[in-house]
């Protein structure tokens, strides 16, 4: 049994490989490892956020949460069970307790099917429920994310894309879980549209005690959304703090970065990317990383050690993970 | 997103509308469905046995006992046609079931499994695709008996390859789309998400190719048959049309009028599958 202050997840040094075909007929194939030895937890009822550049290993990570793509390494922890060792009918029955929001709301449900039947998938395919507790359900869920009953039996294609999207937050929420997986859940949306999904997962996460994991490449919206963040870069997580402190005092130049390439309309924001917490160029592609730390490159800040030595994600104080040889508030 | 909140209204409903709209395609379904009524209760109005010899032979068409004709050994030449009917088209439809149920098969399972299953059946593809068909289905025919069944089996075995390639291209892009992840993320097993999630949404250009492969095959039979490889107890429009080649010169209208009734068949079906393209086609739907 765990005790309550227990982690509901724990990701331990978790690694995700993808093979690339070789770029020579009879070469070698290359490994490109999109997520190298991540390590985080989130508590129950909170939100982890994880930002990060396209490429970064960010989608990936979640991916490998749900169990969609092979680990290389590393162990996942939900409520205490190794999710990373569970296989076959015994993973099949654990994914009720873990749902998963997708990004686009357009390729991300059946156009052949209608709303009740999308929404009622998990459970008919988790065996919940007899068909008329399961109609009961539906139209339950489709209150609760603010659409009306007869949306249940139009098809997909006469939806917006907002409506969309909380048809597939109702979808996610069909079998009750604990964990919401949202991979960049309103970056496909118009802004003024994303404010009212977000406030939909809020209200969601407050009523039922939801636990997010939540992937984003807006800064903004995370800082939203979440209580703890970690930043990834080339598939690390290079900082890890509470999503108040991250935004006010980071502390990996690579996070300083991301702040101040974030678009502001107020003056005193201008002022610190003059100070030089710009990264110079583009990231180098995932499958040439070389030795030492993989910002170094871009690093205004970085020195020979830089180079030589990948810096691990350590403990600043007992809120603030960051990997950096010279990290500086 | 002005006519969104319309009623309900699936996706079948909508391709029959846009179906509907199409001129060609609905005279390709008035017309096969003459020729097949033809074929089905021709035989009970027509009382004229199409094996028996009634009349001198390579009488002209407009005589009264035989209105097209007769053929060399003086049968007559509507009887041929509309009882020849059944036979082609039973042979057409049953081969491009057979095309449509090995295509779909090992299309489907090369492209949900993909790996080492992927590479042998699609190098068994690449077999069979590197075979001249009609040589092919020759030597089927050959090694058997020449019969409906066995013509039907050697078409279906020398088609299946293009509706495999097809069913696999649209399971490798089906099978990645989000829709399909999130089925999996909520536990779904692999029969679940054939049948139920990539088939229904691969189905478009399989009912397309499924169409048009019934016309192929109808014509396939008739160049077997043509070539003196059908069933020759069975009468059919390829049958027909070969056993009066000799005599072209001399009663052109023995191959003629059932190479008619072929042509206006295979571009009925032709007419129907564009129309079923263009109702079915998700690209055009999204205006």
């Amino acid at each position: 049994m765990t005790p309550p202050t227990a982690p509901l997840l724990q990701v331990d040094g978790l690694s995700v490989e993808y093979v690339l075909p070789a770029t020579r007929a009879f070469g070698h194939k290359r490994v490109m490892r999109a997520v190298d030895e991540v390590s985080f937890s989130v508590a129950r009822g909170t939100s982890f956020g994880i930002v990060g550049e396209s490429g970064s290993g960010k989608s990936t990570t979640a991916a490998a949460i749900m169990r969609l793509v092979a680990i290389a390494s590393g162990r996942i922890l939900f409520d205490g069970e190794r999710l990373d060792a569970l296989g076959g009918e015994a993973l099949r029955r654990f994914r009720r307790r873990l749902q998963i929001v997708l990004q686009d709301p357009y390729s991300s449900l059946n156009p052949r099917a209608r709303v009740a039947e999308i929404i009622r998938e998990p459970l008919d395919i988790q065996e919940i429920g007899t068909r008329g507790e399961r109609r009961a359900r539906t139209d339950e869920l489709l209150a609760l994310v603010g659409l009306r009953p007869e949306a249940g039996r139009a098809f997909p294609h006469q939806f917006s894309g907002g409506q969309r999207q909380r048809i597939g937050i109702a979808r996610a929420l069909a079998t009750n879980p604990e964990l919401v997986v949202c991979d960049e859940p309103v970056s496909a949306l118009d802004v003024a549209i994303q404010a009212q999904v977000l406030n939909l997962l809020k209200r969601l996460q407050r009523e039922r005690g939801l636990t997010f994991v939540f992937i984003s490449h807006d800064l903004g919206v995370v800082h939203y959304m979440c209580d703890q963040v970690g930043v990834m870069y080339l598939g690390r997580l290079v900082e890890i703090a509470p999503a108040k402190r991250l935004f006010s005092r980071p502390l990996h130049p690579y996070t300083k970065a991301l702040l101040a390439a974030r678009p502001s309309i107020h003056a005193r924001d201008r002022v610190s990317k003059a100070a030089g917490a710009i990264a110079i160029g583009d990231p180098p592609s995932p499958t040439e990383i070389r030795s030492g730390c993989r910002f170094a490159g871009r690093c205004s800040a970085a020195q020979a050690i830089c180079r030589r030595e990948a810096p691990l994600l350590e403990p600043k104080d007992e809120q603030h993970e960051v990997a950096c040889h010279f990290a500086t508030p | 997103m002005t006519v969104r909140s319309q009623g309900p209204q699936s996706p079948l409903a909508e391709a029959w509308a846009i179906f509907r709209r199409n001129r060609p395609a609905l005279l390709g379904l008035a017309l096969l469905v003459l020729i097949v009524a033809m074929t089905l209760v021709g035989p009970t109005l027509y009382g004229v046995d199409p094996l028996d010899i009634v009349s001198a032979p390579l009488l002209p068409p407009g005589d009264a006992d035989a209105p097209l004709g007769t053929d060399y050994l003086g049968r007559d030449l509507l009887a041929g046609i509309i009882s020849g009917g059944r036979a082609s088209l039973a042979v057409g439809l049953s081969a491009a079931l057979l095309t449509m149920g090995l295509g779909v098969t090992v299309g489907a399972l090369a492209g949900f499994y993909g790996g080492w299953i992927d590479r042998l059946l699609m190098r068994t593809t690449e077999f069979f695709q590197v075979l001249p068909p009609l040589i092919l289905a020759m030597t089927i025919v050959l090694l058997f008996r020449p019969s409906l069944a066995t013509v039907a089996v050697s078409i279906g075995l020398v088609s299946w390859p293009t509706p495999a390639r097809l069913t696999r291209a649209e399971f490798l892009r089906i099978r990645e789309l989000d829709y399909v992840r999130a089925a999996r993320a909520m536990g779904a097993r692999n029969r679940r998400i054939i049948w139920r999630l990539i088939l229904p949404n691969a189905a478009p250009p399989l009912i397309v190719a499924a169409t048009l492969t019934i016309g192929a095959a109808i014509l396939f039979e008739g160049g077997l048959s043509f070539l003196g490889l059908g069933d020759s107890n069975a009468v059919s429009w390829g049958l027909i049309m070969g056993m009066n080649r000799p005599y072209i010169f001399e009663a052109w209208w023995a191959t003629t009028f059932p190479g008619i009734v072929l042509f206006a068949t295979v571009l009925a079906v032709s007419l129907i599958g564009d129309g079923l393209n263009d109702a079915l086609n998700p690209r055009q739907r999204e205006r």
